[in-house]
């Protein structure tokens, strides 16, 4: 929070910046963009601030890379995700992420004020979710395995691996 | 780590808390190929669960799965012994059914097959959430679906009352009980019934390719040349939410305690809540008879809406369970025993003279059906019964690739083009799946064929060319 706001009221003293978000997406096609029908999750890996010398070209004045919230990993069959997160509610907003990317629906679930304090519990949820989806306007997966070992590692944060049986 | 025990057998030796040997069957050249660090580390898990008996074997198309793996088999002492929803798998009694018509595929116009190919994507909803909005299921229709299995939609007008013969069980999974079944597992299912769904279920149509035994290919009514129907899809949302209401219970019931991975959660046979899950999972088995008698219903309409083709000419060869706890009685240590068998990605296999069989297949082994992917073949096998894999067989060529990889591998390019340039159209909702299910995400089903062969597990009849496929 407090290198947020040491950011932002940064770049509100830097006024010469206009601060702006650059989004990229390769191939880009302008009318599926414009035609996408639901909201599109993301999140920031990092921050970097360029100063525009023209001509394309780009000086890197700074740059704050942070941890990302989930990162697809290899499974054979199904489909798993490294998740990581200070709480097992942090846990749970992040795999929730995690799946919105791949099954939008997941969108509507997104919200940082449900706290779990089991990784049991967070499974229980995210499947619960599953059940809502499926009846309402189907989806493409059956549901998030119980596997459920989680780790504390060294930087103090958890690590679980989510499995999605497709 | 492995000691070869006889042809495309392999023994992995008992160590910790392994309650019997593992058993791999495979070539050496498919052991070498595969990597099996993970599915092999879960056939040593599935060899501590208390009453397994003879061997946790894994099949050649074993790869990475949820507590079991898949490719796995496992029995258990129905007196001494555990039910293990991991062992079944989420989607309870998926299958594959074949069915023949007596047409030669290449007879059929390009401008037919575009037509039947087109007719049945309207027919059979695919894909996630395309289901049946106009034919959502009532309490009754569960009630009844439960109690009799692929019966009651013949009873219907969906499909002939001989199709039963042609169907593992006859369609129908005794004990099954609605009353154990939750609300939730209902509605996911109200509207999928009749629906193939996504990831790797399909419908097929090609043409039988090489008889290998033309002497069982004659009595089952199969010729080279001539036009199939496969089918692959399970019991759906219903099932999902069967094995995780189960699952959900079992662990929080504590029923994890000292196993090595919490996924091989399992109860008792004999306790309450083994019958319990076994009833539910009877459920589920019978909706997914139900489903696949209805896909193939819509296929004959549409092949006689499209080619004049009688619906009652298109003959069902078989339906086979491949995700399902069985109770059958084998020879254990010589005496008959009544088993609780696991097969989760692994086919029942029976060779001839199986009481259970109908008469026809009780003569030649009953027959195994194995997809291998949309680009190369699938095969027709018979079973032969081998007693040292509770009668069971491989259920498909297992996934190589993950869905990442395959999806990275075909990304910008028109998998649609692609499959077309090698004789398959595909028609598919969603392009990612076409691209997730690509040949070379599978192993090579004629290596996979060759091993369960050799190791004596069943003999190919006949291999299937795909030529137009439905994916979800």
């Amino acid at each position: 929070m407090s290198y947020c706001q040491s950011l932002s009221e940064w770049t509100l003293k830097k006024t010469q910046i206009l601060p702006h978000i650059s989004i990229s997406r390769n191939p880009f096609n302008e009318n599926s963009w414009k035609n996408f029908p639901c909201q599109i999750p993301f999140f920031i890996r990092g921050v970097a601030l360029f100063n525009s010398l023209g001509h394309s070209t780009y000086e890197l004045l700074w740059q704050k890379k942070s941890q990302a919230p989930f990162e697809e990993i290899q499974h054979t069959a199904d489909i798993a995700y490294q998740i990581c997160g200070q709480t097992f509610s942090q846990i749970l907003y992040h795999a929730t992420l995690a799946l919105a990317f791949s099954f939008p629906a997941f969108t509507r679930y997104l919200s940082s004020s449900i706290s779990c304090s089991s990784i049991e519990e967070v499974i229980g949820l995210l499947n619960s979710w599953v059940a809502k989806i499926d009846t309402e306007e189907g989806i493409g997966l059956k549901a998030v395995s119980y596997h459920a070992t989680v780790q504390l590692r060294e930087d103090n944060l958890l690590y679980w691996t989510m499995i999605v049986d497709v | 780590m492995f000691k070869k025990i006889a042809p495309a057998t392999y023994e992995i030796p008992r160590e910790g808390k392994m309650r019997v040997p593992g058993l791999v069957i495979a070539s050496s050249e498919l052991l070498k190929l595969s990597d099996l660090e993970k599915p092999l580390e879960q056939v040593r898990n599935v060899a501590c669960l208390p009453g397994i008996v003879g061997y946790s074997i894994a099949m050649p198309d074993i790869h990475w799965g949820y507590g079991f793996p898949i490719g796995g088999v496992a029995a258990m002492d129905v007196e001494t012994g555990v039910i293990s929803p991991g062992g079944v798998g989420y989607d309870i009694n998926c299958g594959v059914r074949l069915a023949l018509v007596d047409i030669p595929y290449q007879t059929l116009s390009h401008d037919k097959k575009d037509k039947l190919l087109s007719r049945i994507f309207s027919h059979v909803p695919s894909g996630v959430g395309h289901g049946h909005r106009d034919k959502k299921l009532s309490e009754q229709d569960y009630v009844n679906l439960i109690e009799k299995g692929a019966r009651w939609s013949v009873e219907q007008g969906y499909g002939f009352p001989e199709d039963l013969d042609h169907i593992e069980s006859q369609g129908c999974l005794e004990g099954a009980n609605i009353g154990i079944i939750s609300q939730i597992a209902k509605q996911r299912g109200r509207e999928q019934l009749g629906t193939i769904g996504s990831g790797n279920h399909f419908v097929e149509i090609g043409a039988v390719g090489q008889l290998f035994d033309p002497k069982i290919a004659e009595a089952w009514g199969i010729a080279e040349g001539m036009t199939y129907i496969l089918i692959h899809s399970g019991s759906r949302g219903f099932g999902h939410q069967i094995c995780q209401d189960t699952l959900h219970s079992f662990l929080g019931k504590g029923f994890a305690h000292d196993l090595p991975d919490k996924q091989l959660v399992c109860a008792p046979i004999k306790s309450q809540e083994g019958q319990d899950y076994f009833q539910a999972m009877a459920g589920a088995a019978n909706f997914a008879f139900n489903n696949r008698q209805q896909i193939l219903h819509a296929v004959r309409i549409a092949f006689q809406e499209i080619l004049q083709i009688a619906p009652q000419s298109i003959k069902l060869l078989y339906d086979v369970c491949h995700n399902i706890a069985k109770f059958e009685t084998h020879l254990v240590k010589g005496s008959p025993t009544k088993l609780c068998v696991h097969r989760k990605g692994a086919t029942r296999a029976f060779g001839k003279g199986a009481e259970e069989l109908s008469p026809l297949f009780r003569q030649t082994g009953q027959p195994v059906l194995v997809p291998g992917d949309m680009g190369r073949a699938s095969y027709i096998l018979v079973g032969k019964g081998n007693l040292l894999t509770w009668c069971s067989c491989c259920h498909g060529a297992g996934r190589d690739l993950s869905r990442i990889q395959s999806m990275k591998e075909w990304k910008g390019k028109n998998v649609f083009d692609v499959m077309a340039s090698r004789g398959v159209k595909v028609l598919a909702s969603s392009e990612e799946t076409v691209a997730e299910e690509m040949p070379n995400a599978y192993k090579d089903v004629h290596k996979v064929v060759q091993a369960v062969e050799e190791a004596g597990l069943a003999d190919r009849v006949a291999s299937l060319s795909p030529r137009l496929v439905i994916k979800g």
